[in-house]
């Protein structure tokens, strides 16, 4: 068996077209954490956020064979589906009025303290409060770079703009922020 | 000043580098940049805000690796479920020319060769039948469908056309899905709610000038529709979640056909089933025609799809009292006038439509017929009417 942290994403993606399932799970151990903090920023629960990044990802696996690395890079590939998962999440929330299911979701075991995790949605809660009153390009800006943590050159390919057009938007971005900052 | 932004922007970056890698504090970063300190200061104390929240939308403590098993877990299902795909023997030639560029490019060449022939000897429109989107002959098939189109000149020749188009598309669905090739998908799906609107379309316009054909056509098409409803429905349990939509669309597409050609169905049947028969007689109420007036209503609701309206503006009304219309008023249409004898077959000849007998062109003019009839000494519009030409007279 190869040792799939020594390989390159272009490697990993090729060898999970030809049906590797381990292959994909490295790529889904390297990106999930993204993709789960751009989720859960604009989501209000913590277990649709883990939900729906399952969700992007067995997307990906299901479009991985029409995927080809001469296109976008990987990461914008992924954050692509994954703000359409969250449209598609928004859509259907909105018609059905549910959440999405979460029977299988261990979540007792794994945060016991409960009094941690109300002090943590409610920060939470407060951040997108503060996030959801800028621009959304200002906000997906602010969030890809400081929350996913993607590199300039990695955001600019993810929002398909230059990295010079990302930079002025940080840069206008944060303004923003700090203006509201001193706001509140 | 386009200029000075730029160089604040790039600062700004570099100094964002710096501090949130570690390599550097706020203060080493802006003592680099004596003159920007005011315009730095507040970009990266917001961004300093938001990187100490960012543990706040941290994954919680092995969900990460818990759910990277899970993932594997599903997509080694999906892997099992999923059907083997034939390979096709150009597939096979391409697959193992893969890496090889000029030989690659060679092989192109070749096979536009061999497209070019297929096209001079005409044998690629036989050779396109069986394709589906994707496939190299497959724009063949589609343009031979658009000729077959616009060299069908009538409604009902189209409307056959597009409903068995609708049928190429379908199966071309199942290919589709069959062979995981998802992304030409929805192309497919639309293409096949387009022929089916079409279908349905023209099969209405042939309504308007024929109904028999349409009731014809409408049949066919409710078959096949209803045929492709369930094998949609089974396409749309076999696809990924995220493709169900377009089949479950194309299922409501063809429900809608379904449904829209019983309507039509429903609308003109009773123009071309039913005949003159005794019933029509035996059951009209004298409550049918009671009025007097020459611009009678084509009496009671039954009849008034049966019967074109003229044909109930019965002369022998104009005189008949209340009492007697009751046979007057129905029986009227089919007596015979002097106009009508040469031309009205009789009765036992079993016309299946009822607008032929009694036609308004052939209806006498209300000068010609309010002569005939003595409504007031027989209570009758002719002196001969069911002997000769009521159905019920002949056997």
């Amino acid at each position: 068996m190869p040792n799939w942290q020594d390989l390159e994403d272009i490697q990993l993606i090729a060898i999970a077209k030809n049906g590797e399932a381990e292959a994909f799970g490295e790529l889904y151990e390297r990106y999930a954490e993204s993709i789960f903090r751009f989720l859960y920023v604009r989501l209000s629960n913590r277990l649709d956020a883990e939900d729906l990044t399952a969700e992007v990802f067995m997307r990906v696996w299901r479009s991985l064979s029409g995927y080809r690395e001469q296109g976008i890079p990987f990461l914008a590939y992924l954050f692509r589906i994954a703000r359409n998962a969250l449209i598609d999440h928004y859509r259907s929330s909105g018609r059905s009025g549910e959440k999405v299911s979460i029977d299988d979701s261990p979540v007792q075991d794994l945060h016991p303290d409960a009094g941690e995790a109300a002090m943590t949605s409610l920060e939470h809660q407060e951040i997108r409060e503060v996030l959801n009153q800028l621009r959304d390009d200002y906000r997906t800006v602010l969030v890809l770079r400081f929350l996913s943590e993607l590199t300039p050159v990695e955001t600019a390919q993810v929002m398909g703009r230059s990295p010079g057009a990302v930079r002025v938007l940080q840069h206008r971005a944060l303004t923003a922020l700090r203006n509201l900052i001193e706001g509140t | 000043m386009a200029s000075a932004h730029k160089d604040i922007e790039k600062i700004l970056q570099t100094c964002l580098d710096s501090i949130l890698s570690g390599q550097g504090t706020v203060e080493s970063a802006l003592a680099s940049y004596p003159g920007l300190e005011e315009v730095l200061r507040p970009q990266i104390e917001a961004a300093l805000w938001i990187d100490a929240r960012k543990k706040i939308f941290d994954a919680r403590p092995g969900f990460i690796t818990e759910s990277r098993k899970r993932l594997e877990s599903q997509i080694q299902k999906e892997l099992s479920k999923r059907p083997v795909r034939p390979e096709s023997p150009i597939h096979r030639f391409l697959e193992s020319l893969q890496g090889r560029k000029v030989a690659l490019q060679f092989s192109l060449v070749l096979i536009m060769l061999a497209v070019f022939i297929l096209v001079s000897v005409s044998g690629v429109a036989y050779a396109s039948r069986e394709t589906v989107p994707g496939d190299i002959l497959y724009p063949v098939k589609i343009a031979q469908e658009r000729v077959e189109v616009t060299f069908t000149f009538s409604d009902k020749g189209k409307a056959q056309l597009y409903t068995s188009f609708a049928q190429h598309r379908l199966l071309e669905i199942q290919v589709l899905v069959l062979e995981g090739r998802y992304e030409f998908l929805q192309s497919t799906v639309r293409q096949y709610e387009n022929q089916i609107g079409q279908a349905v379309r023209l099969v209405n316009e042939v309504a308007r000038h024929n109904s028999s054909e349409a009731q014809a056509l409408a049949t066919q098409l409710e078959e096949v529709l209803s045929g492709q409803t369930m094998v949609l429905e089974i396409l749309s349990k076999a696809v990924p979640q995220n493709r169900k939509g377009e089949i479950d669309n194309a299922v409501d597409v063809s429900k809608n056909g379904v449904m829209a050609m019983q309507e039509l169905r429903s609308s003109i049947t009773p123009l071309s089933t039913i005949t003159p028969s005794p019933s029509l007689t035996n059951t009209a109420t004298p409550t049918a025609t009671p009025t007097p007036t020459p611009s009678i209503s084509p009496s009671p609701p039954g009849f008034t799809r049966t019967l074109p309206a003229r044909a109930t503006v019965s002369p022998p009304s104009l005189t008949a009292s209340p009492s007697a219309a009751a046979t007057i008023s129905v029986q009227i249409p089919l007596t015979p006038t002097p106009s009508l004898k040469p031309t009205q077959p009789p009765a036992k000849t079993d016309i299946p439509l009822p607008v032929a007998t009694v036609r308004p062109s052939d209806t006498p003019e209300p000068i010609k017929t309010q002569k005939t009839p003595k409504p007031t000494n027989t209570h009758r519009p002719t002196p001969q009417p069911t002997n000769t030409h009521h159905p019920t007279s002949e056997p």
